[in-house]
């Protein structure tokens, strides 16, 4: 019997699956991940009952629609959690808001995007953010569209429900505030934390699939952009370029940077982190 | 150089996208130009390209032109990147430019030496190692390290003595040497401010039990002052490599039992696997807590966290552990599965099967199932029967042969309790070798998921499955059967059931089937085949494509020309695939012309085809692949290229 577990990847598949899922996803497998990419593939093979990785490329570039949704969830690497690099949020809500409000092009909330959610622990810092602050808001806190690629995590992020990787920097006296423990290690998202944030499928190398009719005024796009190509890079970068309003801010993860590489944002120094703001013409 | 032949402003990325897509088709000079302006890009990706594309196109003398650039940093480590690219064709060069009168030549040479690792280096490396330059020297002694050849150790001892920069370099390489003739003068280095940490880390290179014992006691004496996550890193890496556990050393577990709280996990980790890999102790359930928190974990079905990648090293030696991991009634009791499969002998018989049969199930099917067919004893068959019966369908899969093991067991058993779901049965019956006419009319019985579920599970029942109601299942539920029938067939090699596939595929053509036919290698399926190459459906058009070229033959040769030159580039890619797995020397005239390819892919079976009908012109073509853009193309003719230089 062949043994699913023992199919091999060869080299000719890899390249050609890889090259699949970054013009798809953006995300790249660099050669020295090709065991780790072979098998978090693996489990599909078994599923289609398929043979060899060519038949799975086969389905992928012949038949995408049913396969792209579950290549997503098998590569995206989704780790996140509460409060991680609170640091920006802090300057977003410290020194730079009142500049960002006053500069804001439309009346109503501010509108963020959190661009690569996972399952909802960054958006629903920001709306925790919000509410802490909401004094600073004159009433109206910002509205949150928080979007991914990956349908498990999206599903996860709307019923809200943590375990302790995603606490992890998180004091008890937090966990108590925001959380109800609902058994010993589970904790579910207190229900005035989970209004004002909509969570929807989308591809950030696809602008049509998260772009909203009124530009954002400030995109959190963190630890999403590591994983990619740099072709998919610049498209995303290009892409919030054109759905981040003049003077709106970027935010990436503390090891992505931007600079040199756009001239569609400048960077700006806030108090102990980097932003980029989207300049006024292209 | 002269200047101009170097535009030396940075490319933006648009013309590097640009200049990327076009290098296939330019002329050699154009490519070293192109080249010269891509290594600028401060991307990676491209850079990249852009070397792998300079390694095959420019000749010696250019490269040889860049190593001496003075002026031009960018340049001169562009001639290091590509003779190091160049992989075995560079080697005569770098071994001619040892002699070379300019220093920096030499050290650029004996740095490509030292990447290309080819054992013919040493002694040209060997000869320069009292150079006036003690750069080169230093460079020289680290590359004879990564040799590798305890030959030299000798020599680099007595750079032991010297220069600093000499001496930090001497140590790395003796590490490298794994020369246990340097455990006594590394030893005395240890307590050296500047070459303490690195003898520390050759002693753990070196390994066995005296360098265990320097690096043990020095720990004892200056744990507090060290670098501790290094050391202890080292210490539980020798210790794992020892054959034995090692004698006492005093003091040793005392000071390396605190850390198991360290504020790092890393630090938490690197004493839990020193102390379980030292051999039975106090700390030892402490440790095992530790070493388990630091874990990967993964979520198994029934939403626990179960450990991944194996029994970790430190616990290898731990036979003694066997029944605290068996007992335990959480995760750890996996690894004491896994244990058990190093000592299948050793373990105890109740407390492996009481920990199998526990209520939750395990995970370790493979290790329980290779430790039962070791054992020989009346109260195995129950307890794997117990265990059978509530496996998933896949975990089932790995306790077959330990069922087959213990079959009149199992048998006896499954007849005492005949309580198992009948899927279970059906499956049990078909192991337990009952008549094939006892299977069909059970599987038959069964619902149809339990077919599905069962029948993957019985390839080795080929008189089974040859029986079985293929064409009326098929035709009440195509799309059910077809590819459990497809699976089934390629798994359990049933030719005979072919012209049944070819059959169904007839009436709809469904791309398990057409796969599987392409497998099983019957040509006179290719007729069908054919017919289904302007369906609707490209998933059906691709894999039809991909079979013929397994297939073979002149009429699956022309469909898959056609098909090359007239369809959309995803089917053409595939097109010329299938082309180059059945490709005659009348093709290669195609393949020829299609080298120049903006797909990768495609240039890919270009590659493969040159290679395979050796004549000048597909040489020349093939040639020119070397120098691709897509590494896999390039390296993939190169290798072409090279073998058969070695033939010629
Ligand atoms: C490592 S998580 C980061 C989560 C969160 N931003 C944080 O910093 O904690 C990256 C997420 O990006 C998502 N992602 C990757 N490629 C994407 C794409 N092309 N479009 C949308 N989301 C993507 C993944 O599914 C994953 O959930």
């Amino acid at each position: 019997m062949i043994q699913p577990e023992k199919i091999e990847m060869t080299k000719e598949e890899y390249e050609l699956i890889n090259e699949f899922v970054t013009k798809h996803f953006g995300i790249t497998f660099p050669e020295h991940k090709k065991m780790i990419f072979e098998s978090r593939l693996r489990p599909r093979l078994q599923a289609l009952r398929l043979q060899t990785y060519m038949d799975y490329y086969l389905r992928l570039q012949f038949d995408p629609k049913a396969e792209l949704s579950m290549l997503a969830v098998q590569l995206t690497n989704n780790e996140s959690y509460f409060f991680r690099e609170t640091k920006q949020f802090d300057s977003l809500f410290g020194s730079i808001f009142d500049e960002l409000k006053a500069s804001s092009l439309f009346p109503g909330p501010l509108r963020f995007l959190c661009a690569g959610c996972s399952s909802g622990d960054e958006p629903y810092t920001l709306r925790i953010y919000s509410m802490e602050h909401r004094r600073k808001f004159g009433g109206e806190l910002p509205q949150i569209s928080a979007v991914d690629l990956d349908p498990q995590r999206l599903a996860m992020a709307q019923v809200a429900e943590y375990g302790m990787r995603s606490m992890r920097a998180l004091n008890e006296a937090q966990i108590a505030r925001y959380f109800t423990r609902i058994a010993p290690e589970r904790f579910l998202l207190n229900s005035e934390y989970r209004q004002g944030i909509d969570f929807a499928l989308a591809n950030l190398l696809d602008l049509a699939t998260f772009r909203k009719a009124m530009a954002y005024d400030v995109i959190f796009c963190r630890n999403v952009l590591i994983y990619f190509s740099d072709e998919a890079f610049h498209k995303t970068i290009t892409n919030f370029a054109r759905c981040l309003r003049p003077g709106g801010l970027l935010f990436l993860g503390h090891s992505e940077t931007i600079l040199g590489q756009s001239h569609h944002f400048e960077p700006v120094r806030l108090d102990s982190c980097l932003a980029y703001r989207r300049l006024a013409c292209d | 150089m002269a200047e101009s032949s170097v535009a030396s402003h940075e490319p933006t990325w648009d013309e590097c996208v640009q200049l990327l897509d076009e290098l296939p088709s330019l002329p050699i000079e154009a490519r070293i130009r192109a080249v010269e302006r891509l290594v600028r890009n401060p991307s990676p990706g491209i850079r990249q390209c852009a070397l792998r594309v300079g390694a095959a196109a420019l000749p010696d003398e250019r490269v040889i032109e860049y190593l001496r650039e003075e002026a031009d940093d960018v340049i001169r480590n562009l001639g290091l990147e590509l003779m190091k690219l160049r992989g075995r064709r560079g080697f005569a060069m770098a071994a001619t430019l040892l002699h070379d009168a300019n220093s920096d030549v030499v050290l650029q040479a004996v740095l490509i030496l030292d990447h290309l690792r080819d054992p013919r280096a040493v002694e040209p490396l060997r000869a320069i190692l009292r150079h006036p330059d003690l750069n080169v020297v230093q460079a020289v002694i680290v590359a004879l390290g990564h040799l590798g050849d305890s030959r030299v150790t000798p020599e680099i001892l007595a750079f032991l003595d010297g220069d600093p920069w000499l001496q930090l370099a001497a140590v790395e390489a003796l590490g490298n040497l794994h020369a246990p003739s340097a455990i006594v003068p590394l030893k005395k280095l240890l307590p050296d401010l500047l070459l303490g940490p690195v003898s520390s880390e050759a002693l753990a290179k070196i390994g066995g039990t005296r360098a265990f014992r320097a690096l043990a006691e020095h720990w004892v004496a200056f744990h507090e002052e060290l670098d501790t996550k290094a050391m202890l890193d080292y210490l539980a890496h020798v210790l794992e490599g020892l054959v034995k556990f090692p004698s006492e050393i005093p003091g040793l577990r005392s000071s390396l039992e605190p850390y198991l709280a360290s504020e790092s996990r890393e630090i938490q980790e690197a004493a839990a696997q020193a102390l379980l890999a030292l051999g039975p102790g106090a700390e030892d359930s402490a440790a095992l807590h530790v070493l388990f928190a630091s874990r990967d974990t993964y979520q198994a079905g029934d939403q626990r966290r179960m450990p991944r990648g194996g029994l970790p090293s430190c616990l290898r030696r731990r036979k003694d552990l066997l029944s605290v991991l068996l007992h335990d009634a959480g995760p750890l009791r996996e690894w004491g599965f896994m244990l058990a499969a190093q000592y299948p002998h050793t373990v105890s018989l109740e407390l492996f099967l009481a920990a199998m049969t526990h209520d939750e199930i395990p995970e370790s099917m493979r290790d329980i199932a290779y430790v039962l067919s070791k054992m020989k004893n009346a109260k195995v068959a129950p307890a794997l029967l117990r265990l059978f019966v509530r496996a998933s369908m896949s975990a089932r899969a790995e306790l077959i042969p330990a069922i087959r093991r213990h079959r009149m067991e199992v048998q006896a058993a499954l007849e005492r309790d005949p309580s198992a779901a009948p899927e279970t049965q059906v499956l049990l019956a078909a192991l337990l070798s009952e008549s094939a006419d006892t299977v069909v009319s059970l599987l038959s019985s069964l619902s149809e998921a339990g077919r599905i579920a069962t029948i993957p599970l019985l390839t080795d029942r080929k008189d089974v499955l040859r029986q079985l109601p293929w064409s009326s299942w098929l035709a009440l539920a195509p799309d059910l059967y077809s590819s459990l029938i497809a699976d089934v067939v390629v798994r359990a090699n049933l030719r005979e059931l072919v012209p049944l596939l070819c059959h169904i595929l007839e009436i709809s053509p469904n791309p398990d089937l057409i796969r599987t036919v392409g497998a099983m290698g019957d040509r006179a399926s290719i007729p069908i085949l054919l017919r289904h190459l302007d369906s609707d459906v490209p998933l059906v058009r691709a894999t039809v494509l991909d079979c013929l070229g397994r297939l073979g033959g002149p009429e699956a040769r022309s469909a898959l020309r056609k098909a090359a030159e007239s369809g959309d580039a995803e089917t053409a890619r595939i097109a010329y695939r299938g082309l180059s797995l059945c490709a005659t020397e009348e093709d290669d005239a195609f393949f020829r012309d299609s080298a120049t390819s903006p797909d990768w892919y495609v240039r890919l079976s270009c590659a493969e085809v040159l290679a395979r009908f050796r004549r000048p012109e597909n040489l020349a073509a093939l040639m020119q692949l070397t120098a691709d853009p897509a590494p896999i193309v390039a390296e993939k003719a190169l290798g072409f290229v090279e073998n058969k230089a070695e033939r010629m």
